[in-house]
């Protein structure tokens, strides 16, 4: 596989999508393509980047606005 | 309460109202929080939230069980958001302000480096088109996997891979051309 093969294929290989050939193929490449390995290195940093963002919680008021459609919901169905 | 799966599927499918608290208190936070990262604000964030139960839970007899109940509730999520922004052509993302200021993130718990990463990283996020931005969101920071997005935006898997490779090379530019190094 050429450079622009392997670069198409890295989000996929850091998601572990390909079989076991194509991985090896890409970490062989790697070993010696310095412009892949920094691609490589990039989507990886920013997959981490994306996976660090902090977790939200919704609020209380919101639960009990959700809670009091609930009980609309099963007093409609009734 | 502790429900095992099926009873917690079938009490879905029935509008058992027990499942139904159960059901926001499991996954309300998630799917919050990928509300939240799209439209970049509490209280329009709040108000999809509200209206995606609502409709989960008329329509929860329409649940087949192939998918999990928040795969069903994140697709519903989904596509609320997009009929609110095609309606306020509201394309703006998260901001660190409404980050720091919001009220379920204590601002001690950000330092000012992270918050520097963080505004870079916001600023890149509002620049990218939606439909980069919630393939983003779904897989990289809700961490779901490729079969759950699929199905969540009713597209192959396939077209998921493609579309995330696009959404990330397009990110990773712009997040390079905001700050050299970060990445």
């Amino acid at each position: 596989m050429d450079c622009s093969k392997i670069k198409k294929k890295i989000c996929g290989y850091i998601d572990k999508d390909w079989d076991e050939k194509c991985c090896l193929e890409i970490e062989e490449h790697l070993k010696t393509c310095i412009s892949c390995q920094e691609e490589y290195n990039e989507i990886k940093k920013l997959v981490e980047l994306c996976k660090a963002q902090k977790n939200m919680k919704m609020s209380d008021e919101l639960r009990k606005k959700i809670f009091e459609d609930i009980k609309n919901i099963n007093c409609n169905k009734e | 309460m502790h429900l095992t799966s099926k009873e917690f599927i079938e009490g879905f499918k029935n509008k058992n109202k027990d499942t139904f608290s159960e059901i926001v208190n499991s996954f309300g936070d998630a799917v919050y929080a990928s509300v939240f990262r799209i439209v970049g604000n509490k209280d329009d964030a709040e108000d999809i939230v509200q209206n995606t139960f609502l409709k989960a839970f008329t329509k929860s007899e329409t649940f087949r069980g192939e998918s999990s109940i928040l795969t069903f509730l994140t697709s519903i999520a989904i596509n609320e958001t997009n009929m609110f922004l095609r309606k306020r052509k509201h394309l703006l993302y998260v901001d660190i302000d409404t980050i720091s200021n919001h009220p379920h993130i204590p601002a001690s718990d950000i330092s000012t480096e992270k918050k520097d990463i963080k505004r870079i990283f916001d600023e890149a996020m509002d620049k990218l088109p939606f439909q980069y931005r919630e393939i983003i969101v779904l897989r990289d920071m809700d961490g779901m996997n490729t079969k759950e997005v699929s199905e969540i935006l009713g597209i192959s898997q396939s077209a998921v891979k493609t579309k995330l490779h696009r959404a990330r090379t397009l990110l990773k530019t712009l997040l390079k051309d905001k700050k050299d190094g970060l990445l």
